[in-house]
């Protein structure tokens, strides 16, 4: 008898789904029990993966159940796309910015450009525990969560730009404000001794049970809030269609 | 966000997580006291680290929003998250910090 393409699902005794296929048995490693070839990689991931503390039996019994796929998260994130587009286009082609009133643009100047900075960082957080992860479901969600936050920097990078247009020396100097204000520094602190946890299990718990829900909750929810507060109501649905990545 | 969800004893998700992203670890593995042992070292910090925002809500908010508002619902926001993944809320956790060890 031919051997089905999806041999390693039959015990399940029915059609595999689109999920199913596209996600189970990736770590081809994993079922080679190591890397073909010899190399410093091999160290890391046994000193980082398998020998994390965070231990279990059987990672396979992950199953994302929104059954994400790259079809589904593309078909899904398009939409929300599609509604931020039409969010930046308003502020675009309305004197939106020149209504805003000083101080809240001082305000985006302070939080909105340098917040590039945190994301990027979690998103390189998020994009080394997906490599590092022991089961092809996590590398894959964790992949779409690193894909998340590429969007967010886009967005805010994209606001950020739409208001240089109406302020000509808005956010010069965010990069600065990221290494020097003290407001920042905290979690600046934070996010770079984030990027130097190596191994896969704390890195993942760490950034998404403690740093993440903390930060999306504050950027995304109060400070998208405040915003609202200062009249500033479209930057509050953008930071709330970010939000539902966060969820 | 990938969601972890620690099942119980019975091997079943906590009530309500069915549809949440879930990571389940219920082999009997020490993966709770682990990851609760993370965020005692790591929560602390990451809190101090949202509360130096302060200083714009008290300032750009007006008479709508106070700070100290805000990081009352951030913490129990946050302790609902920690439920709503099987994992003890932060004043229970702080409990069982003298048999974990390691937090700040």
């Amino acid at each position: 008898m031919t051997q089905k393409t999806y041999w390693h699902l039959e015990h399940e005794r029915r059609i595999p789904t689109e999920y199913e296929l596209a996600s189970s048995k990736l770590l081809y490693y994993k079922t080679h029990r190591g890397f073909e070839l010899t190399m410093p990689l091999d160290q890391w991931y046994e000193q980082h993966q398998l020998n994390s503390e965070l231990q279990c039996q059987q990672w396979d019994r992950f199953s994302d159940p929104r059954a994400t796929t790259y079809t589904s998260y593309t078909e899904m994130q398009s939409d929300k796309e599609t509604f931020v587009d039409a969010l930046l286009e308003l502020m675009g082609s309305s004197d939106y910015d020149a209504g805003l009133n000083a101080a809240h643009v001082e305000l985006l100047e302070k939080v909105i450009a340098p917040m590039r900075y945190p994301v990027h960082g979690l998103q390189m957080v998020a994009s080394y525990f997906a490599h590092m992860a022991p089961e092809g479901r996590i590398t894959i969600a964790s992949m779409f969560q690193s894909l998340d936050e590429v969007r967010r920097i886009q967005r805010l990078a994209y606001r950020t730009r739409l208001l240089q247009l109406t302020h000509p020396k808005f956010a010069h100097n965010s990069q600065s404000v990221w290494e020097n204000d003290p407001m920042w520094q905290p979690l600046r602190e934070i996010i770079e001794r984030l990027l130097v946890v190596y191994d896969w299990g704390q890195s993942f718990v760490v950034c998404n049970l403690v740093v993440k829900p903390l930060f999306d909750e504050l950027m995304m929810v109060h400070f998208g809030h405040l915003a609202k507060c200062n009249g500033d109501y479209l930057l509050d649905q953008m930071l709330g269609s970010l939000h539902q990545d966060c969820l | 966000m990938v969601n972890v969800v620690l099942r119980s004893e019975s091997g079943l998700p906590p009530a309500g997580t069915e549809e949440r992203r879930r990571l389940a670890c219920g082999d009997g593995s020490t993966s709770t006291e682990t990851i609760m042992k993370w965020i005692h070292q790591w929560y602390p910090q990451t809190l101090r680290a949202m509360h130096s925002f302060g200083s714009l809500f008290e300032r750009h908010g007006g008479a709508a929003i106070n700070s100290e508002g805000v990081f009352l619902q951030l913490e129990q926001t946050y302790n609902n998250f920690l439920r709503h993944a099987g994992l003890p809320s932060l004043s229970q956790g702080a409990a069982q910090l003298g048999a974990i060890g390691g937090a700040e």
